[in-house]
């Protein structure tokens, strides 16, 4: 497993302790990108950041 | 074929290194402490491509200094390749210990053909197994995995700073000319508006409020110290005496006339004399009205603390008055621009709007005195365009009540400037005339008694202008006082009435004073607050629409804003890619801010959080943070899967089911097959027979994922494998069970005993093998050996 899978492992946990902590809610009106999405898109990019910008997903 | 390692190495600083590794499996290793065991076991992982000190740096960089010229080769290879050999290059090797092994490590051959380092890591597996491994340490080191994860990860995202920074501006720009923005700043704008509007009224009745109540104070002051009625009495006294200057001033005139004309009959000295006097008289009357209207405009010179009856201005004066005509010039163009407004088109208006933010901008960048322009030989700054944008010539004083009483206020200033040079230029034509008189009176001898009489006339005349100077500004200052001419007993009715139209109680009157010139500045400071407000979101909207078109510009031109039209593009697919002069839809503009700012957000969060997970994971954390959970969670969820494998929970947990590693508490929780649940603490796992147990399992876990060319270091494990069961893992090695676990499995042990001194002590075949063991160590410092228990 690579340091990025690794990494993006733990950020999952975390997304998934705060979505229990937050019940599930989302506080923001605008679809909201994570960090563990935008990890992977920085992976699959090289970490060139404004091509991730572009391949990233959000929750829109 | 079992696997052989050589080594030849010129290490310094008494490191030693094993230096053979003999093809036979499995091998045991046995030798001194220092003789180089661990040495070999590190860098033969270090050339499997694999960090062999995971965050630890001072053992690292101690191999590192210490290692030198050292050359490994391993022969016996299946596959492709028979014989490895890599020449260590430690000079090139990075000062921290890297988790990606990457070229600095070495030179490599295969069979004598030089290759990238990189092909021996997909050939060679290194496993080091210790014995003093206990199931607490593993999920320790996975912890520790974790944290050299998370420090590649978080080096990479350092890189991005730059980049983040950018990021950070461009969310803020995209989110101040996004439409939602707009929408609210056109709120606001609305709301500052009546707020203003509220305001502006609150004030007039406020400032009405506190102007009658000052000016109540003022007549009660005067009333009540009986100065009222000497103020009207001196008021009296003064237009009496006043009437009777001018009319000593009028026979001075006529007297000096009839003087002067009598003057005018005679010699031509006496004509010249004439003259003189004549305009003497004209520059007299020329003060008179200099004076009478610069009384008019006392008011001014009062505001400046400037004397009304000042004849010449100082030096600080002159600048007062300076300043506060160069005030008034501004306050006036501001409101000529102001009511410029009103008469250009909407258009006309937006145009002006977005070059004054572009000027303001480029003034606030250090630009002001860039050259714009050349018309018709003159240059023209962005400081000069700036001064002059927004001027309509033609604009109405009138038009605004305040424009044109600023103008009133310009003109008065204007004419006050004019007043005191024009002053200083009479008076210094005077001065040049009395001199010029002295130096004609001998020439005019002959009928002296006309010259004595015209002079005489003269001085009359200068006393009775003084006077009556003297008497206007006295009742110029006087009028211009609280009480004016007004009988003491209309000021008492005044006051009663000032009082009552705003329901203040006598008594009350200073305190309700103080209280109104509060509410005076406090909605003065709100007015200006407001006004600044709204004036920097009107500058705004203009700003927006100046930004929106630039970026789309540079999107479209510059390289590195490329990003922003291809994500337009994504965000917005039916714009199309056809570049234009037209600008993106609102709803192109909006997404992309949302995107934008989405991103920054997740970078901001991604580095906060890799950075916290990398500060708590080196140590497996015992907080209940988020953070410490996350990684807890990942680390008990490896351990679960690891220890669910068939050969350890055969071993450990008699075949049943792992439910739950509990990191927190320290223990793990299964079902046997017959269904019942057990929970054991993770220390119960970590001696005796449970031990061996768990080295067997993993050596059985190695061994179910066969590769090529796999190297087995089994270390420490002396520590808890008594002598007598050493043969049964000889056997476990050499079971079929394990076939394929390695090409080569090293059983690594500190020296047993002291087999020179055991030699009398032994006789036939031992004898002979403590012999050539005492030997070997005697020389090398350890000894190799087919390992049978």
């Amino acid at each position: 497993m690579t340091n990025a899978e690794q990494t993006l492992r733990l950020l999952r946990e975390l997304e998934r302790l705060d979505q229990e902590a937050e019940g599930n809610e989302s506080s923001s009106s605008v679809a909201e990108v994570t960090a563990a999405a935008l990890l992977e898109a920085l992976v699959e990019s090289g970490f060139n950041l404004t091509a991730a910008i572009l391949g990233v997903r959000n929750g829109s | 074929m079992a696997l052989e390692v050589r080594v030849v190495s010129k290490a310094t600083g008494g490191l030693k290194i094993i230096d053979h590794i003999p093809p036979q499996r499995p091998c045991r290793l046995e030798g001194q402490n220092g003789a180089g065991k661990s040495a070999l076991v590190r860098l033969l992982v270090l050339i499997s491509g694999v960090q062999p000190y995971p965050g630890q740096a001072p053992p690292w960089r101690s191999l590192r200094t210490l290692v030198g010229q050292t050359v490994i080769t391993i022969n016996g290879l299946s596959g492709e390749h028979s014989s490895a050999t890599v020449r260590l290059t430690p000079e090139n090797w990075p000062f921290e210990p890297s988790e990606s092994i990457g070229n600095w490590l070495g030179a490599l051959t295969l069979d004598g053909e030089e290759v990238p380092i990189q092909r021996l890591f997909e050939l060679l597996d290194v496993v080091h197994l210790s014995g003093t491994e206990r199931l607490i340490d593993t999920l320790k080191q996975q912890s520790g995995c974790l944290a050299v994860a998370l420090s590649d990860v978080a080096d990479r995202l350092n890189d991005l700073d730059e980049q983040r920074a950018e990021l950070g501006e461009m969310a803020e720009q995209l989110h101040s000319i996004s439409p939602r923005e707009a929408e609210s700043e056109r709120a606001r704008w609305e709301q500052v508006a009546t707020e203003r509007r509220q305001v502006g009224a609150e004030l007039q009745t406020a400032q009405q409020l506190a102007d009658d109540l000052s000016r109540a104070t003022a007549l009660a002051a005067l009333v009540e110290t009986g100065d009222a009625a000497e103020h009207q009495r001196r008021l009296q006294v003064l237009r009496e005496e006043l009437q009777v200057a001018r009319h000593r001033l009028d026979a001075a005139e006529a007297n000096h006339n009839d003087a002067v004309t009598a003057l005018a009959k005679g010699t031509t000295a006496q004509r010249e004399v004439a003259k003189h006097e004549r305009r003497l008289g004209t520059i007299g009357k020329m003060l008179d009205r200099l004076s009478a209207r610069q009384e008019e405009l006392g008011a001014h010179l009062e505001s400046l603390q400037i004397p009304t009856d000042a004849d010449l201005l100082d030096a600080a004066q002159q600048a007062a008055l300076d300043s506060a005509f160069e005030s008034a010039l501004e306050r006036q163009r501001r409101l000529q621009v102001q009511a410029a407004r009103s008469h250009r088109t909407k258009a006309e208006n937006r145009l002006l709007d977005d070059v004054c933010v572009v000027l303001d901008d480029a003034i606030q960048d250090g630009l002001g005195s860039t050259v714009l322009a050349k018309v018709n030989d003159q240059e023209i700054t962005v400081n000069d365009l700036r001064d002059g944008l927004g001027f309509l010539a033609e604009v109405d004083e009138n038009d605004l009540e305040e424009l044109a009483g600023t103008t009133r206020d310009l003109a008065e200033l204007t004419e006050l400037k004019q007043l005191f040079v024009q002053r200083a230029a009479l008076k210094e034509e005077d001065a040049q005339l009395r001199l010029e008189l002295q130096r004609l009176e001998p020439k005019a001898a002959g009928h002296d008694e006309l010259r004595k009489e015209a002079a005489k006339a003269r001085a009359a005349l200068d006393a009775a202008s003084t006077e009556v100077r003297s008497h206007m500004v006295q009742i110029g200052a006087l009028s211009r006082s609280a009480l004016g001419g007004t009988d003491v007993v209309d000021v008492e009715a005044h006051i009663r009435d000032l009082l009552a139209k705003h329901d203040v109680q006598a008594d009350r009157l200073p305190t309700a004073l103080l209280d109104a010139q509060a509410m005076v500045q406090g909605l003065q400071t709100r007015d200006e607050s407001l006004k600044s407000e709204g004036e920097r979101l009107s500058a705004n909207a203009s700003r927006r629409r100046v930004l929106r078109e630039t970026l789309r510009r540079h999107s479209e031109s510059d390289e590195s804003l490329k990003w922003l039209s291809q994500l337009a593009e994504v965000v917005t697919p039916a714009i199309g890619t056809a570049a234009g002069s037209v600008d993106w839809p609102d709803e192109t503009w909006q997404r992309l801010a949302d995107h934008v700012a989405a991103t920054r957000n997740a970078l901001s969060k991604l580095v906060n959080d890799v950075s916290g997970l990398q500060a708590l994971a080196p140590q497996l954390p015992s907080q209940t943070t988020r953070l410490a959970n996350a990684i807890k969670a990942v680390v008990e969820a490896d351990a679960l899967t690891e220890l669910s494998a068939e050969p350890i929970a055969d071993a450990l947990f008699d075949g049943g089911n792992v439910r739950r590693v509990n990191l927190d508490e320290e223990s793990i929780t299964w079902t046997t097959p017959s269904g019942e649940t057990r929970t054991r603490p993770l220390a119960a796992f970590s001696s005796g027979q449970q031990a061996l147990g768990f080295m067997r399992a993993r050596l059985q876990q190695v061994a179910d994922q066969p590769v090529a060319n796999r190297l087995v270091f089994l270390d420490e494990f002396g520590a808890f494998i008594s002598a007598d069961r050493r043969r049964p893992l000889a056997d476990l090695l050499t079971s079929d069970d394990l076939r394929t676990l390695a090409e080569q499995v090293v059983v690594v042990l500190p020296l047993q005993s002291d087999y020179a001194d055991e030699l009398d002590q032994t006789t036939g075949a031992l004898h002979e093998v403590y012999a050539e063991r005492a030997r070997a160590v005697a020389e090398h410092g350890y000894f190799t050996e087919t390992f049978t228990g």
